[in-house]
């Protein structure tokens, strides 16, 4: 009896037990852990997501790394034994100066770097090949690499890694400059005074100070053979070369072969190899301290925003990596690379719109062959783009430089000069201008040779716009392609925000780079007209009248019924791309052909949020943002 | 039996089209808001003329260059057109040109054009003259009138005019007479020197 009771009670207290088991368990909503593991899923898909592209990124540019450094090989290859390319931008002035000064030079280096240099080099490489590392193992499992010192200094160098095993003369060169160009971000915001040695040397304030530097640096790292062949071309300048390869023709300076000149650039336009010594060309400017380059930096600072004060680690987190991917919206900002040349054919200067006489001496820009008076150059504050070769129509891809982010640099100029002067202008973009003078303008700044960009002279700021407008629109195509016009118009109709905001971010990514460089440009653009109470141009505003512009219609002839519709539905496109993260876009605008854009990351919501806390660690802080920041929070709302 | 009356507003972006309308139509002035209009839109009033229930179909563009192509397939169905411009901009006066020779090119022959100068209250900002305003409007043969859809002046008249001339033609089959009776009501009944308060009790 006792016993049976005991099992009785037993019974009962494992029953009870099972019982509040199951009570524990009913209370639990499984709505919510549903969610939790929609949540969790949703983002391990989104993951997923980014790896795939990325790596698809990465494969693609591995390739063309590859494609390069062979073609590079053959180059120098064919080349070692006719010339010596390493050789830029030297009149016969120039060598004749340097033959005076070279051994100085050079025991300057020695004395100065020269053997630190090369120790550097190591150090710098082995920083890369370790950086590499690092990001192929985030790459894998996905971490976020938070900036840290050493990132940002590799950011800086990434374009050059590859270019460094080649042995190359000039790409090494660039490649120290890089170098250097970080130390500089670490003892950064001194006055532009001089940091280095080659900043001493006596004829920095000219603009032919980088040539003696580069020449310094040449004969301190590079290899032996092409040191020798260096020397003697400097020792004997005015030694005609036999058969000039086409770099050093290109590059060398024209005092009398204008014709030829003006033939070579236009054929290099075409030509696929401009690649290597464009690149040189690019960066050389960033380094030295000539009067260009100050005015350079005064016009970053326009452009640009005054960086947040007590933030750490701004230094390298605010410089703009080698390659000149400049913040957010701010535009890619370079300085002319100006040679002498006397004209033959009278020209207009770009600065004064004056004629620049016969016989006279003038300045022109190597990368985009602006013009102008040799007084005329400091005032010179038109941006230095690729100049393209445009047609007078077609798609966006025959208007946009063939790397870094491919933007028609028509836009680039009408949007700089919109944004220092349109900002207090109420109606932008809204009100018409006269046609006939938009046609004008668009077709002085399409056809241009002689880098006409300067727009401060046009009074009627609704002018800049209007040409802005007209080409748009008068793409042969829409910035969204035909293929994809009618795929956009679909997502959008979709319910959900975020099912909506995940579809168009897969959409955008499958449109060719031309077109999402430029788009990404005009939304982050326009995101600033929008946030600028004076002008009266909220988001609702903006995309009724650029909508028609920038997202335009399906096909190029749509009938009078259908217009109606896709105007409604370019709106609805237009206004979720305004409302979407400026980050988001940036992120195009910012990463050029050229680098490897392992630093950042593809950025989705809810990791945008992460860096919206620590906006000092993300590269791109600009003015603006902490505007979006706020109104995104509340517009990305989680699921 | 109801008339019914096709009218399109035309115009550089901002002059007040839209503005126009919405005083004409609901007799109230949106004020601050500046906002485009999407495409193309249109509403629909029924007035009394003579005794006669006439519909106004009234449709209302985008100033937007793009929308000027698709405007103009519009125009050919369209009993008349008022052509705005903004007497503040002199951008919109001189484009004025350039809309008439669109309308000549594509709208009917016999299609009844009546030349708005809105925005007249702003007298301190004006910089368009009156003068100037009737010379333009005589050189293309036009009705030229005053208005401002902020106070009202002359909005209900231009459209009354332009709806009574309408009919006149159709009765006569005379578009020569028709232009010519409009320019007439419209000077009859102009209320620009009129005292401004009280506008509508009086018409």
């Amino acid at each position: 009896m006792d016993n049976n009771f005991k099992t009785k009670l037993q019974r009962i207290i494992a029953y009870q037990d099972i019982l509040t088991r199951n009570h524990h368990l009913s209370q639990r909503s499984c709505d919510a852990e549903f969610r939790a593991f929609l949540d969790f899923h949703n983002d391990l898909r989104r993951k997923y997501i980014d790896l795939k592209t990325r790596t698809q990124q990465l494969e693609i540019q591995v390739e063309q790394h590859h494609i390069d450094l062979s073609r590079k090989d053959k180059k120098i290859q064919s080349q070692s034994e006719t010339t010596d390319l390493s050789d830029k931008n030297c009149t016969g002035e120039e060598l004749e100066y340097e033959r005076n000064n070279i051994p100085k030079v050079v025991s300057q280096t020695n004395v100065g770097g020269g053997i630190k240099r090369p120790q550097h080099m190591d150090d710098y490489r082995d920083d890369a090949c370790v950086n590499k590392e690092q990001k192929r193992a985030k790459h894998e499992d996905s971490n976020h690499m938070i900036t840290s010192p050493r990132s940002g200094r590799i950011v800086a160098t990434t374009t050059t890694t590859v270019d460094m095993n080649e042995n190359n003369g000039p790409v090494v060169i660039t490649s120290e400059i890089h170098h250097k160009e970080v130390n500089w971000a670490d003892e950064k915001q001194q006055e532009p005074r001089a940091t280095s040695d080659l900043v001493h040397s006596p004829h920095i304030s000219s603009p032919y100070g980088n040539i003696g530097r580069v020449h310094a640096a040449t004969t301190s790292s590079a290899s032996t053979p092409t040191r020798h062949h260096h020397q003697r071309q400097s020792i004997v300048p005015k030694k005609k070369v036999r058969k000039p390869s086409q770099e050093f023709l290109q590059t060398k300076s024209e005092e009398s072969e204008l014709s030829t000149d003006d033939l070579f650039w236009e054929k290099n336009d075409d030509d696929n190899k401009r690649h290597k010594p464009k690149h040189i060309l690019h960066e050389e400017p960033e380094v030295v301290l000539t009067p260009t380059n100050i005015d350079n930096q005064q016009q970053r600072t326009l452009t640009n925003t005054p960086q947040l004060p007590g933030t750490p680690n701004t230094n390298f987190t605010m410089k703009p990596s080698p390659s000149g991917s400049g913040s957010v919206g701010t535009l890619r900002t370079r300085a002319h690379n100006f040679i002498s040349r006397s004209i033959l054919m009278p020209e207009t200067c770009c600065v004064c719109i004056k004629r620049i006489h016969f016989g006279k001496l003038a300045y022109r820009c190597l990368s985009c062959s602006a013009l102008c008076h040799m007084s005329c150059k400091e005032n010179c504050t038109t941006l230095c783009l690729p100049n393209v070769k445009t047609p007078s129509r077609g798609a966006i891809a025959n208007f946009t430089p063939k790397e870094g982010p491919m933007i028609p640099s028509i836009l680039v100029h009408c949007v700089k000069e919109i944004e220092q002067r349109g900002f207090q202008e109420v109606g932008i973009y809204r009100l018409n201008a006269v046609d006939s003078q938009v046609k004008a303008l668009k077709d002085r700044i399409l056809k241009s040779r002689t880098g006409m960009f300067d727009l401060s002279h046009i009074a009627d700021i609704n002018t800049i716009c209007g040409v802005v407008k007209d080409f748009l629109r008068s793409l042969s195509e829409s910035l969204l392609t035909q293929q994809l016009w009618k795929t956009f118009a679909l997502v959008i109709e979709e319910e959900s925000d975020y099912i909506k905001q995940q579809k168009l971010e897969l959409l955008i990514l499958q449109l060719p780079k031309p077109n999402r460089d430029t788009l990404a440009f005009m939304i982050l653009h326009l995101q600033r007209v929008a946030a600028t109470p004076q002008c009266r141009m909220p988001i609702l505003n903006l995309t009724r009248t650029m909508g028609p512009c920038i997202i335009g219609y399906s096909s190029k002839h749509v009938n009078g019924i259908d217009v109606v519709g896709e105007t409604y539905k370019q709106t609805k496109i237009l206004e979720f791309f305004l409302k979407m993260s400026s980050d988001y876009w940036a992120k195009f605008v910012d990463e050029s052909a050229t680098t490897t854009n392992e630093h950042e990351q593809p950025l989705t919501p809810i990791k945008m949020k992460q860096h919206h806390l620590y906006p000092s660690l993300h590269r791109n802080v600009t003015p603006s943002a902490p505007y979006y920041l706020q109104q995104n929070n509340n517009f990305f709302s989680p699921i | 039996m109801i008339c019914l009356i096709q009218v399109m507003l035309l115009g550089d972006s901002g002059v007040g089209k839209t503005c126009l309308l919405v005083r004409f139509k609901d007799d109230t002035f949106l004020c601050g808001s500046f906002i485009a209009t999407v495409g193309i839109d249109f509403r629909n009033k029924t007035i009394q003329i003579n005794d006669k229930q006439v519909k106004l179909q009234i449709y209302d563009t985008a100033g937007q260059e793009r929308f000027r192509s698709v405007t103009h397939s519009y125009y050919r169905d369209a009993n008349a057109l008022l052509l705005l411009y903004d007497v503040t901009s002199i951008i919109s006066f001189n484009n004025v040109r350039a809309w008439l020779s669109e309308i000549k090119e594509f709208a009917q022959d016999d299609v009844i054009i009546c030349l708005i100068a809105n925005k007249v209250d702003k007298i301190p900002e004006r910089v368009v003259t009156k003068e100037a305003g009737q010379k333009l409007a005589t050189e293309y043969d036009v009705t030229y009138i005053e208005t401002s859809a902020k106070t009202g002046l002359n909005v209900e008249l231009a459209f009354s005019a332009t709806a009574e001339c309408l009919l006149e033609k159709e009765s006569t089959q005379n578009s020569k007479m028709a232009s010519k009776t409009l320019t007439n009501l419209v000077q009859l009944n102009d209320q620009t020197h009129k005292s401004s308060c009280c506008l509508f009790s009086s018409s």
